[in-house]
């Protein structure tokens, strides 16, 4: 594809989704009929099939595990009345988050207020509490100047975070550069290229950003173009630094799977995992085997859009092999993967403890925050989340919380997690940032096909951040493929 | 074939016993391990990518039907100057880090040879090699996971995993982790690339060698029958 196309072609963004029409019964078939393959059937695998089959085109989606969904799971197992937890993708956004909530519009979905996912920012004063130090900080606290400056906080910062919230702290070192930053679409070209070199903790240290809020801000090993170009993205998308309201679907986000699945009936093939894929200027030949069979069989289509996680995709044998610029962007992303530790209780504890949230961060090593999902309408029990690291049992997790809760007791009776990284199918959530000094070698290539091969997922969007990028990915290829 | 069956010889003799020992017959307690492809001396373009595919069966339970997992089959491809050489098709060992590996959750992770959720062993490898306290240092990092190490990401703890065979593992990653002519894959199935060191001549090619990394009951062994090595020439 022409840059100049293809370029346009991204920045076209969610205008590329043929969502909620019907345009497959308005589209007048074309001489010869696509077909496509899609490897992978979790959240982008479904949503481009169902974009194809908006743009009528035939899909088939060849899924290596048994289920559908990868990381969009939502369990029950374990669980009293009914209830439910996301043990992988957690919330949706508003604003941020608009092409999945078109979906949601047309498949007839509710999405449910869920403040605080993930220690996502409440309201000021809604009850958030930090622990700094073995101390618990409410947000008012962490707003007065003497607090600030004890915490080591530069007098700039200070007087920033007097005023403001601290997850605006990224538009007193970077505001300037966002102002500057004319051309979103892309990292390259709007004057910033050097900083490819260095990390955006470097940035904002050469800014003279305090080692506090450096600790705050993140941003080592973090790619200084690519984070100031996130934030430009999110800039020109409205999203604010808050990361927005934050939703989850009622009856867990996987409703947003099953609703795809649904509409794409026979078309999603479970336990059909792909061994090899032939490439040519006319097609692809897919070699697979169906669940329970030795003997692989073969499919051919006009195209195929991977969307499996590239770790996992290059358990694939290709033929012939990627070119070297894509391979090395195959072969280099990173990718993050964490697990939820779900604790289900009989009661509101922290009520009785006079707290008037459950939405706390911990220094302890085996948890590191804690949030209460909102509760579901026919049960007065309620569910918790909490953050620690994979591998560790979630009863330790749950001893933990116990050690760094700041109330008397908790009516905590379950504590349950999944492994992502036992997970042969589906171990990998978002990408994370790119290195300093890579940039230009995944920039755009990682956006781009190869021959007749397409790439959707949470990576091939300008903006990775969750399913949106997914959905945002597939809709996008969807589109260059049904006007290729 | 080393069959253990006490007792049977007490019965022998009768037209049952023997119905059932011909029947149990392929249900051999050794490990059996067959390479099902690539085919031994297919030719393959240097640079290209095949499929593999490896069965696996001990003490009656088999790959095929997920009675062992996948992570228990672990593949070895190792580049060799001249398949023809009778040291190319000496049979090694497999490390045993390589079966603690397959073992643990660590190719949950990471890859032998790209990125995933953490970093290769071959990065890890080269950035380490030829630091005298790095195997201690990324032991250490093992059973106690680590932050910052690399990248932004996170290093879960992994208790599970004995100090001595962390130890192992590190040093193995450290020693041979960005070993360009050895490449190794967890799984009974996958994709492996025809990768050279150095340019390769009319005889270079690669061996595959195909190994049971799954728990063994007392005083069996690793060894496996069956096709375990396959040899590929380049082309």
């Amino acid at each position: 594809m022409e840059r100049r196309t293809f370029l346009k072609t991204v920045a076209a963004g969610i205008g590329a989704s043929l969502v909620g029409t019907a345009a497959e019964a308005q589209k007048p078939h074309t001489a010869k009929a696509k077909r496509v393959i899609v490897a992978g059937a979790g959240i982008t695998g479904l949503c481009c099939a169902y974009e194809l089959m908006q743009h009528g085109i035939d899909a088939t989606v060849l899924e290596a595990s048994g289920r559908y969904g990868g990381h969009v799971f939502t369990g029950h197992d374990g669980l009293s009345d009914g209830l439910w937890a996301d043990y992988g993708a957690d919330h949706l956004t508003k604003p941020g988050y608009e092409q999945f909530f078109r979906y949601v519009e047309a498949f007839g979905l509710e999405a449910v207020p869920y403040p605080n996912a993930e220690g996502s920012p409440l309201p000021a004063n809604n009850g958030q509490l930090t622990q700094i130090g073995g101390k618990f900080y409410t947000d008012a606290m962490l707003a007065e100047p003497a607090t600030l400056k004890a915490l080591g906080l530069n007098p700039k910062e200070v007087t920033f975070l007097s005023e403001r919230r601290w997850y605006e702290l990224p538009a007193l070192y970077l505001g300037d550069y966002l102002a500057r930053f004319h051309d979103s679409s892309q990292p390259f070209g709007s004057g910033f290229d050097e900083l490819d070199a260095i990390d955006l903790d470097t940035l904002y240290a050469k800014q003279g950003a305090s080692k506090r809020a450096r600790d705050y801000l993140g941003g080592q090993h973090v790619n200084a173009l690519y984070g100031l170009w996130r934030f430009a993205v999110m800039k020109d998308r409205g999203i604010p630094l808050s990361e927005g309201e934050t939703f989850h679907l009622k009856g867990g986000n996987e409703e947003m799977p099953k609703a795809f699945a649904a509409r794409l009936g026979a078309r999603v093939r479970l336990n059909h995992p792909i061994a090899a894929i032939q490439h040519d200027a006319s097609g692809v030949t897919v070699t697979y085997t169906a669940f329970g069979y030795d003997e692989p069989q073969t499919m051919r289509a006009d195209y195929l859009v991977n969307c499996i996680s590239l770790p996992l995709f290059r358990r694939i044998a290709l033929t012939p092999a990627l070119s070297p610029a894509k391979q090395y962007v195959v072969d280099n992303v990173a990718y993050s993967s964490h697990p939820f530790f779900i604790f289900e209780a009989e009661s509101k504890f922290w009520l009785d403890d006079g707290f008037t949230n459950l939405a706390m961060s911990f220094e302890h090593a085996d948890i590191s925050m804690a949030w209460a999902v909102p509760e579901a309408p026919a049960s007065t029990r309620v569910i918790i989340k909490a953050f620690g690291p994979s591998g560790l049992s979630p009863q330790r997790v749950l001893a933990a919380f116990r050690e760094v809760y700041p109330g008397k007791r908790d009516t905590i009776v379950q504590a349950l997690t999944y492994d992502w990284s036992k997970d042969s199918f589906a171990p990998t959530c978002e990408m994370e940032p790119f290195a300093p000094g890579t940039l230009r070698r995944f920039w755009p290539e990682i956006m781009k096909p190869d021959g007749r091969l397409y790439f959707a997922g949470t990576y091939a969007d300008a903006l990775s951040r969750g399913m949106e990028s997914c959905v945002r990915s597939a809709a996008r290829v969807a589109k260059e493929i049904a006007d290729a | 074939m080393n069959l253990k069956l006490p007792g049977w010889s007490l019965a022998a003799g009768s037209a049952f016993s023997f119905a059932v020992l011909l029947h149990a017959a392929p249900a051999a307690r050794g490990v059996q391990v067959d390479i099902t492809g690539p085919a031994d001396g297919s030719r393959h373009a240097w640079n290209s990518q095949l499929s593999y595919a490896v069965t696996a069966t001990y003490d009656g339970k088999s790959t095929k039907f997920d009675e062992l997992p996948a992570n228990d089959v672990v593949l070895r491809a190792a580049y060799v100057a001249n398949v023809d050489a009778p040291s190319a098709h000496g049979a090694s060992a497999l490390p045993d880090a390589i079966v603690q590996i397959s073992q643990s959750n660590c190719t949950g992770c990471h890859d032998f040879n790209a990125s995933s959720a953490g970093p290769s062993f071959a990065a890890i490898g080269k950035r380490y090699s030829g630091d005298a306290n790095s195997v201690a240092m990324l032991a250490a990092h093992i059973r106690n996971g680590s932050t910052g190490a690399w990248g932004g990401g996170t290093m879960p703890p992994h208790p599970d995993i004995s100090p001595t065979h962390a130890s192992a593992i590190a040093q193995w990653i450290v020693a041979h982790g960005n070993d360009p002519a050895v490449h190794y894959s967890v799984g009974k199935s996958g994709s492996l690339r025809m990768t050279a060191v150095g340019k390769p001549g009319p005889d270079s090619g690669v061996v595959l060698s195909a190994f049971y990394t799954g728990p063994l009951k007392a005083g069996d062994s690793r060894a496996a029958a069956g096709r375990t090595m396959v040899v590929i020439r380049g082309s």
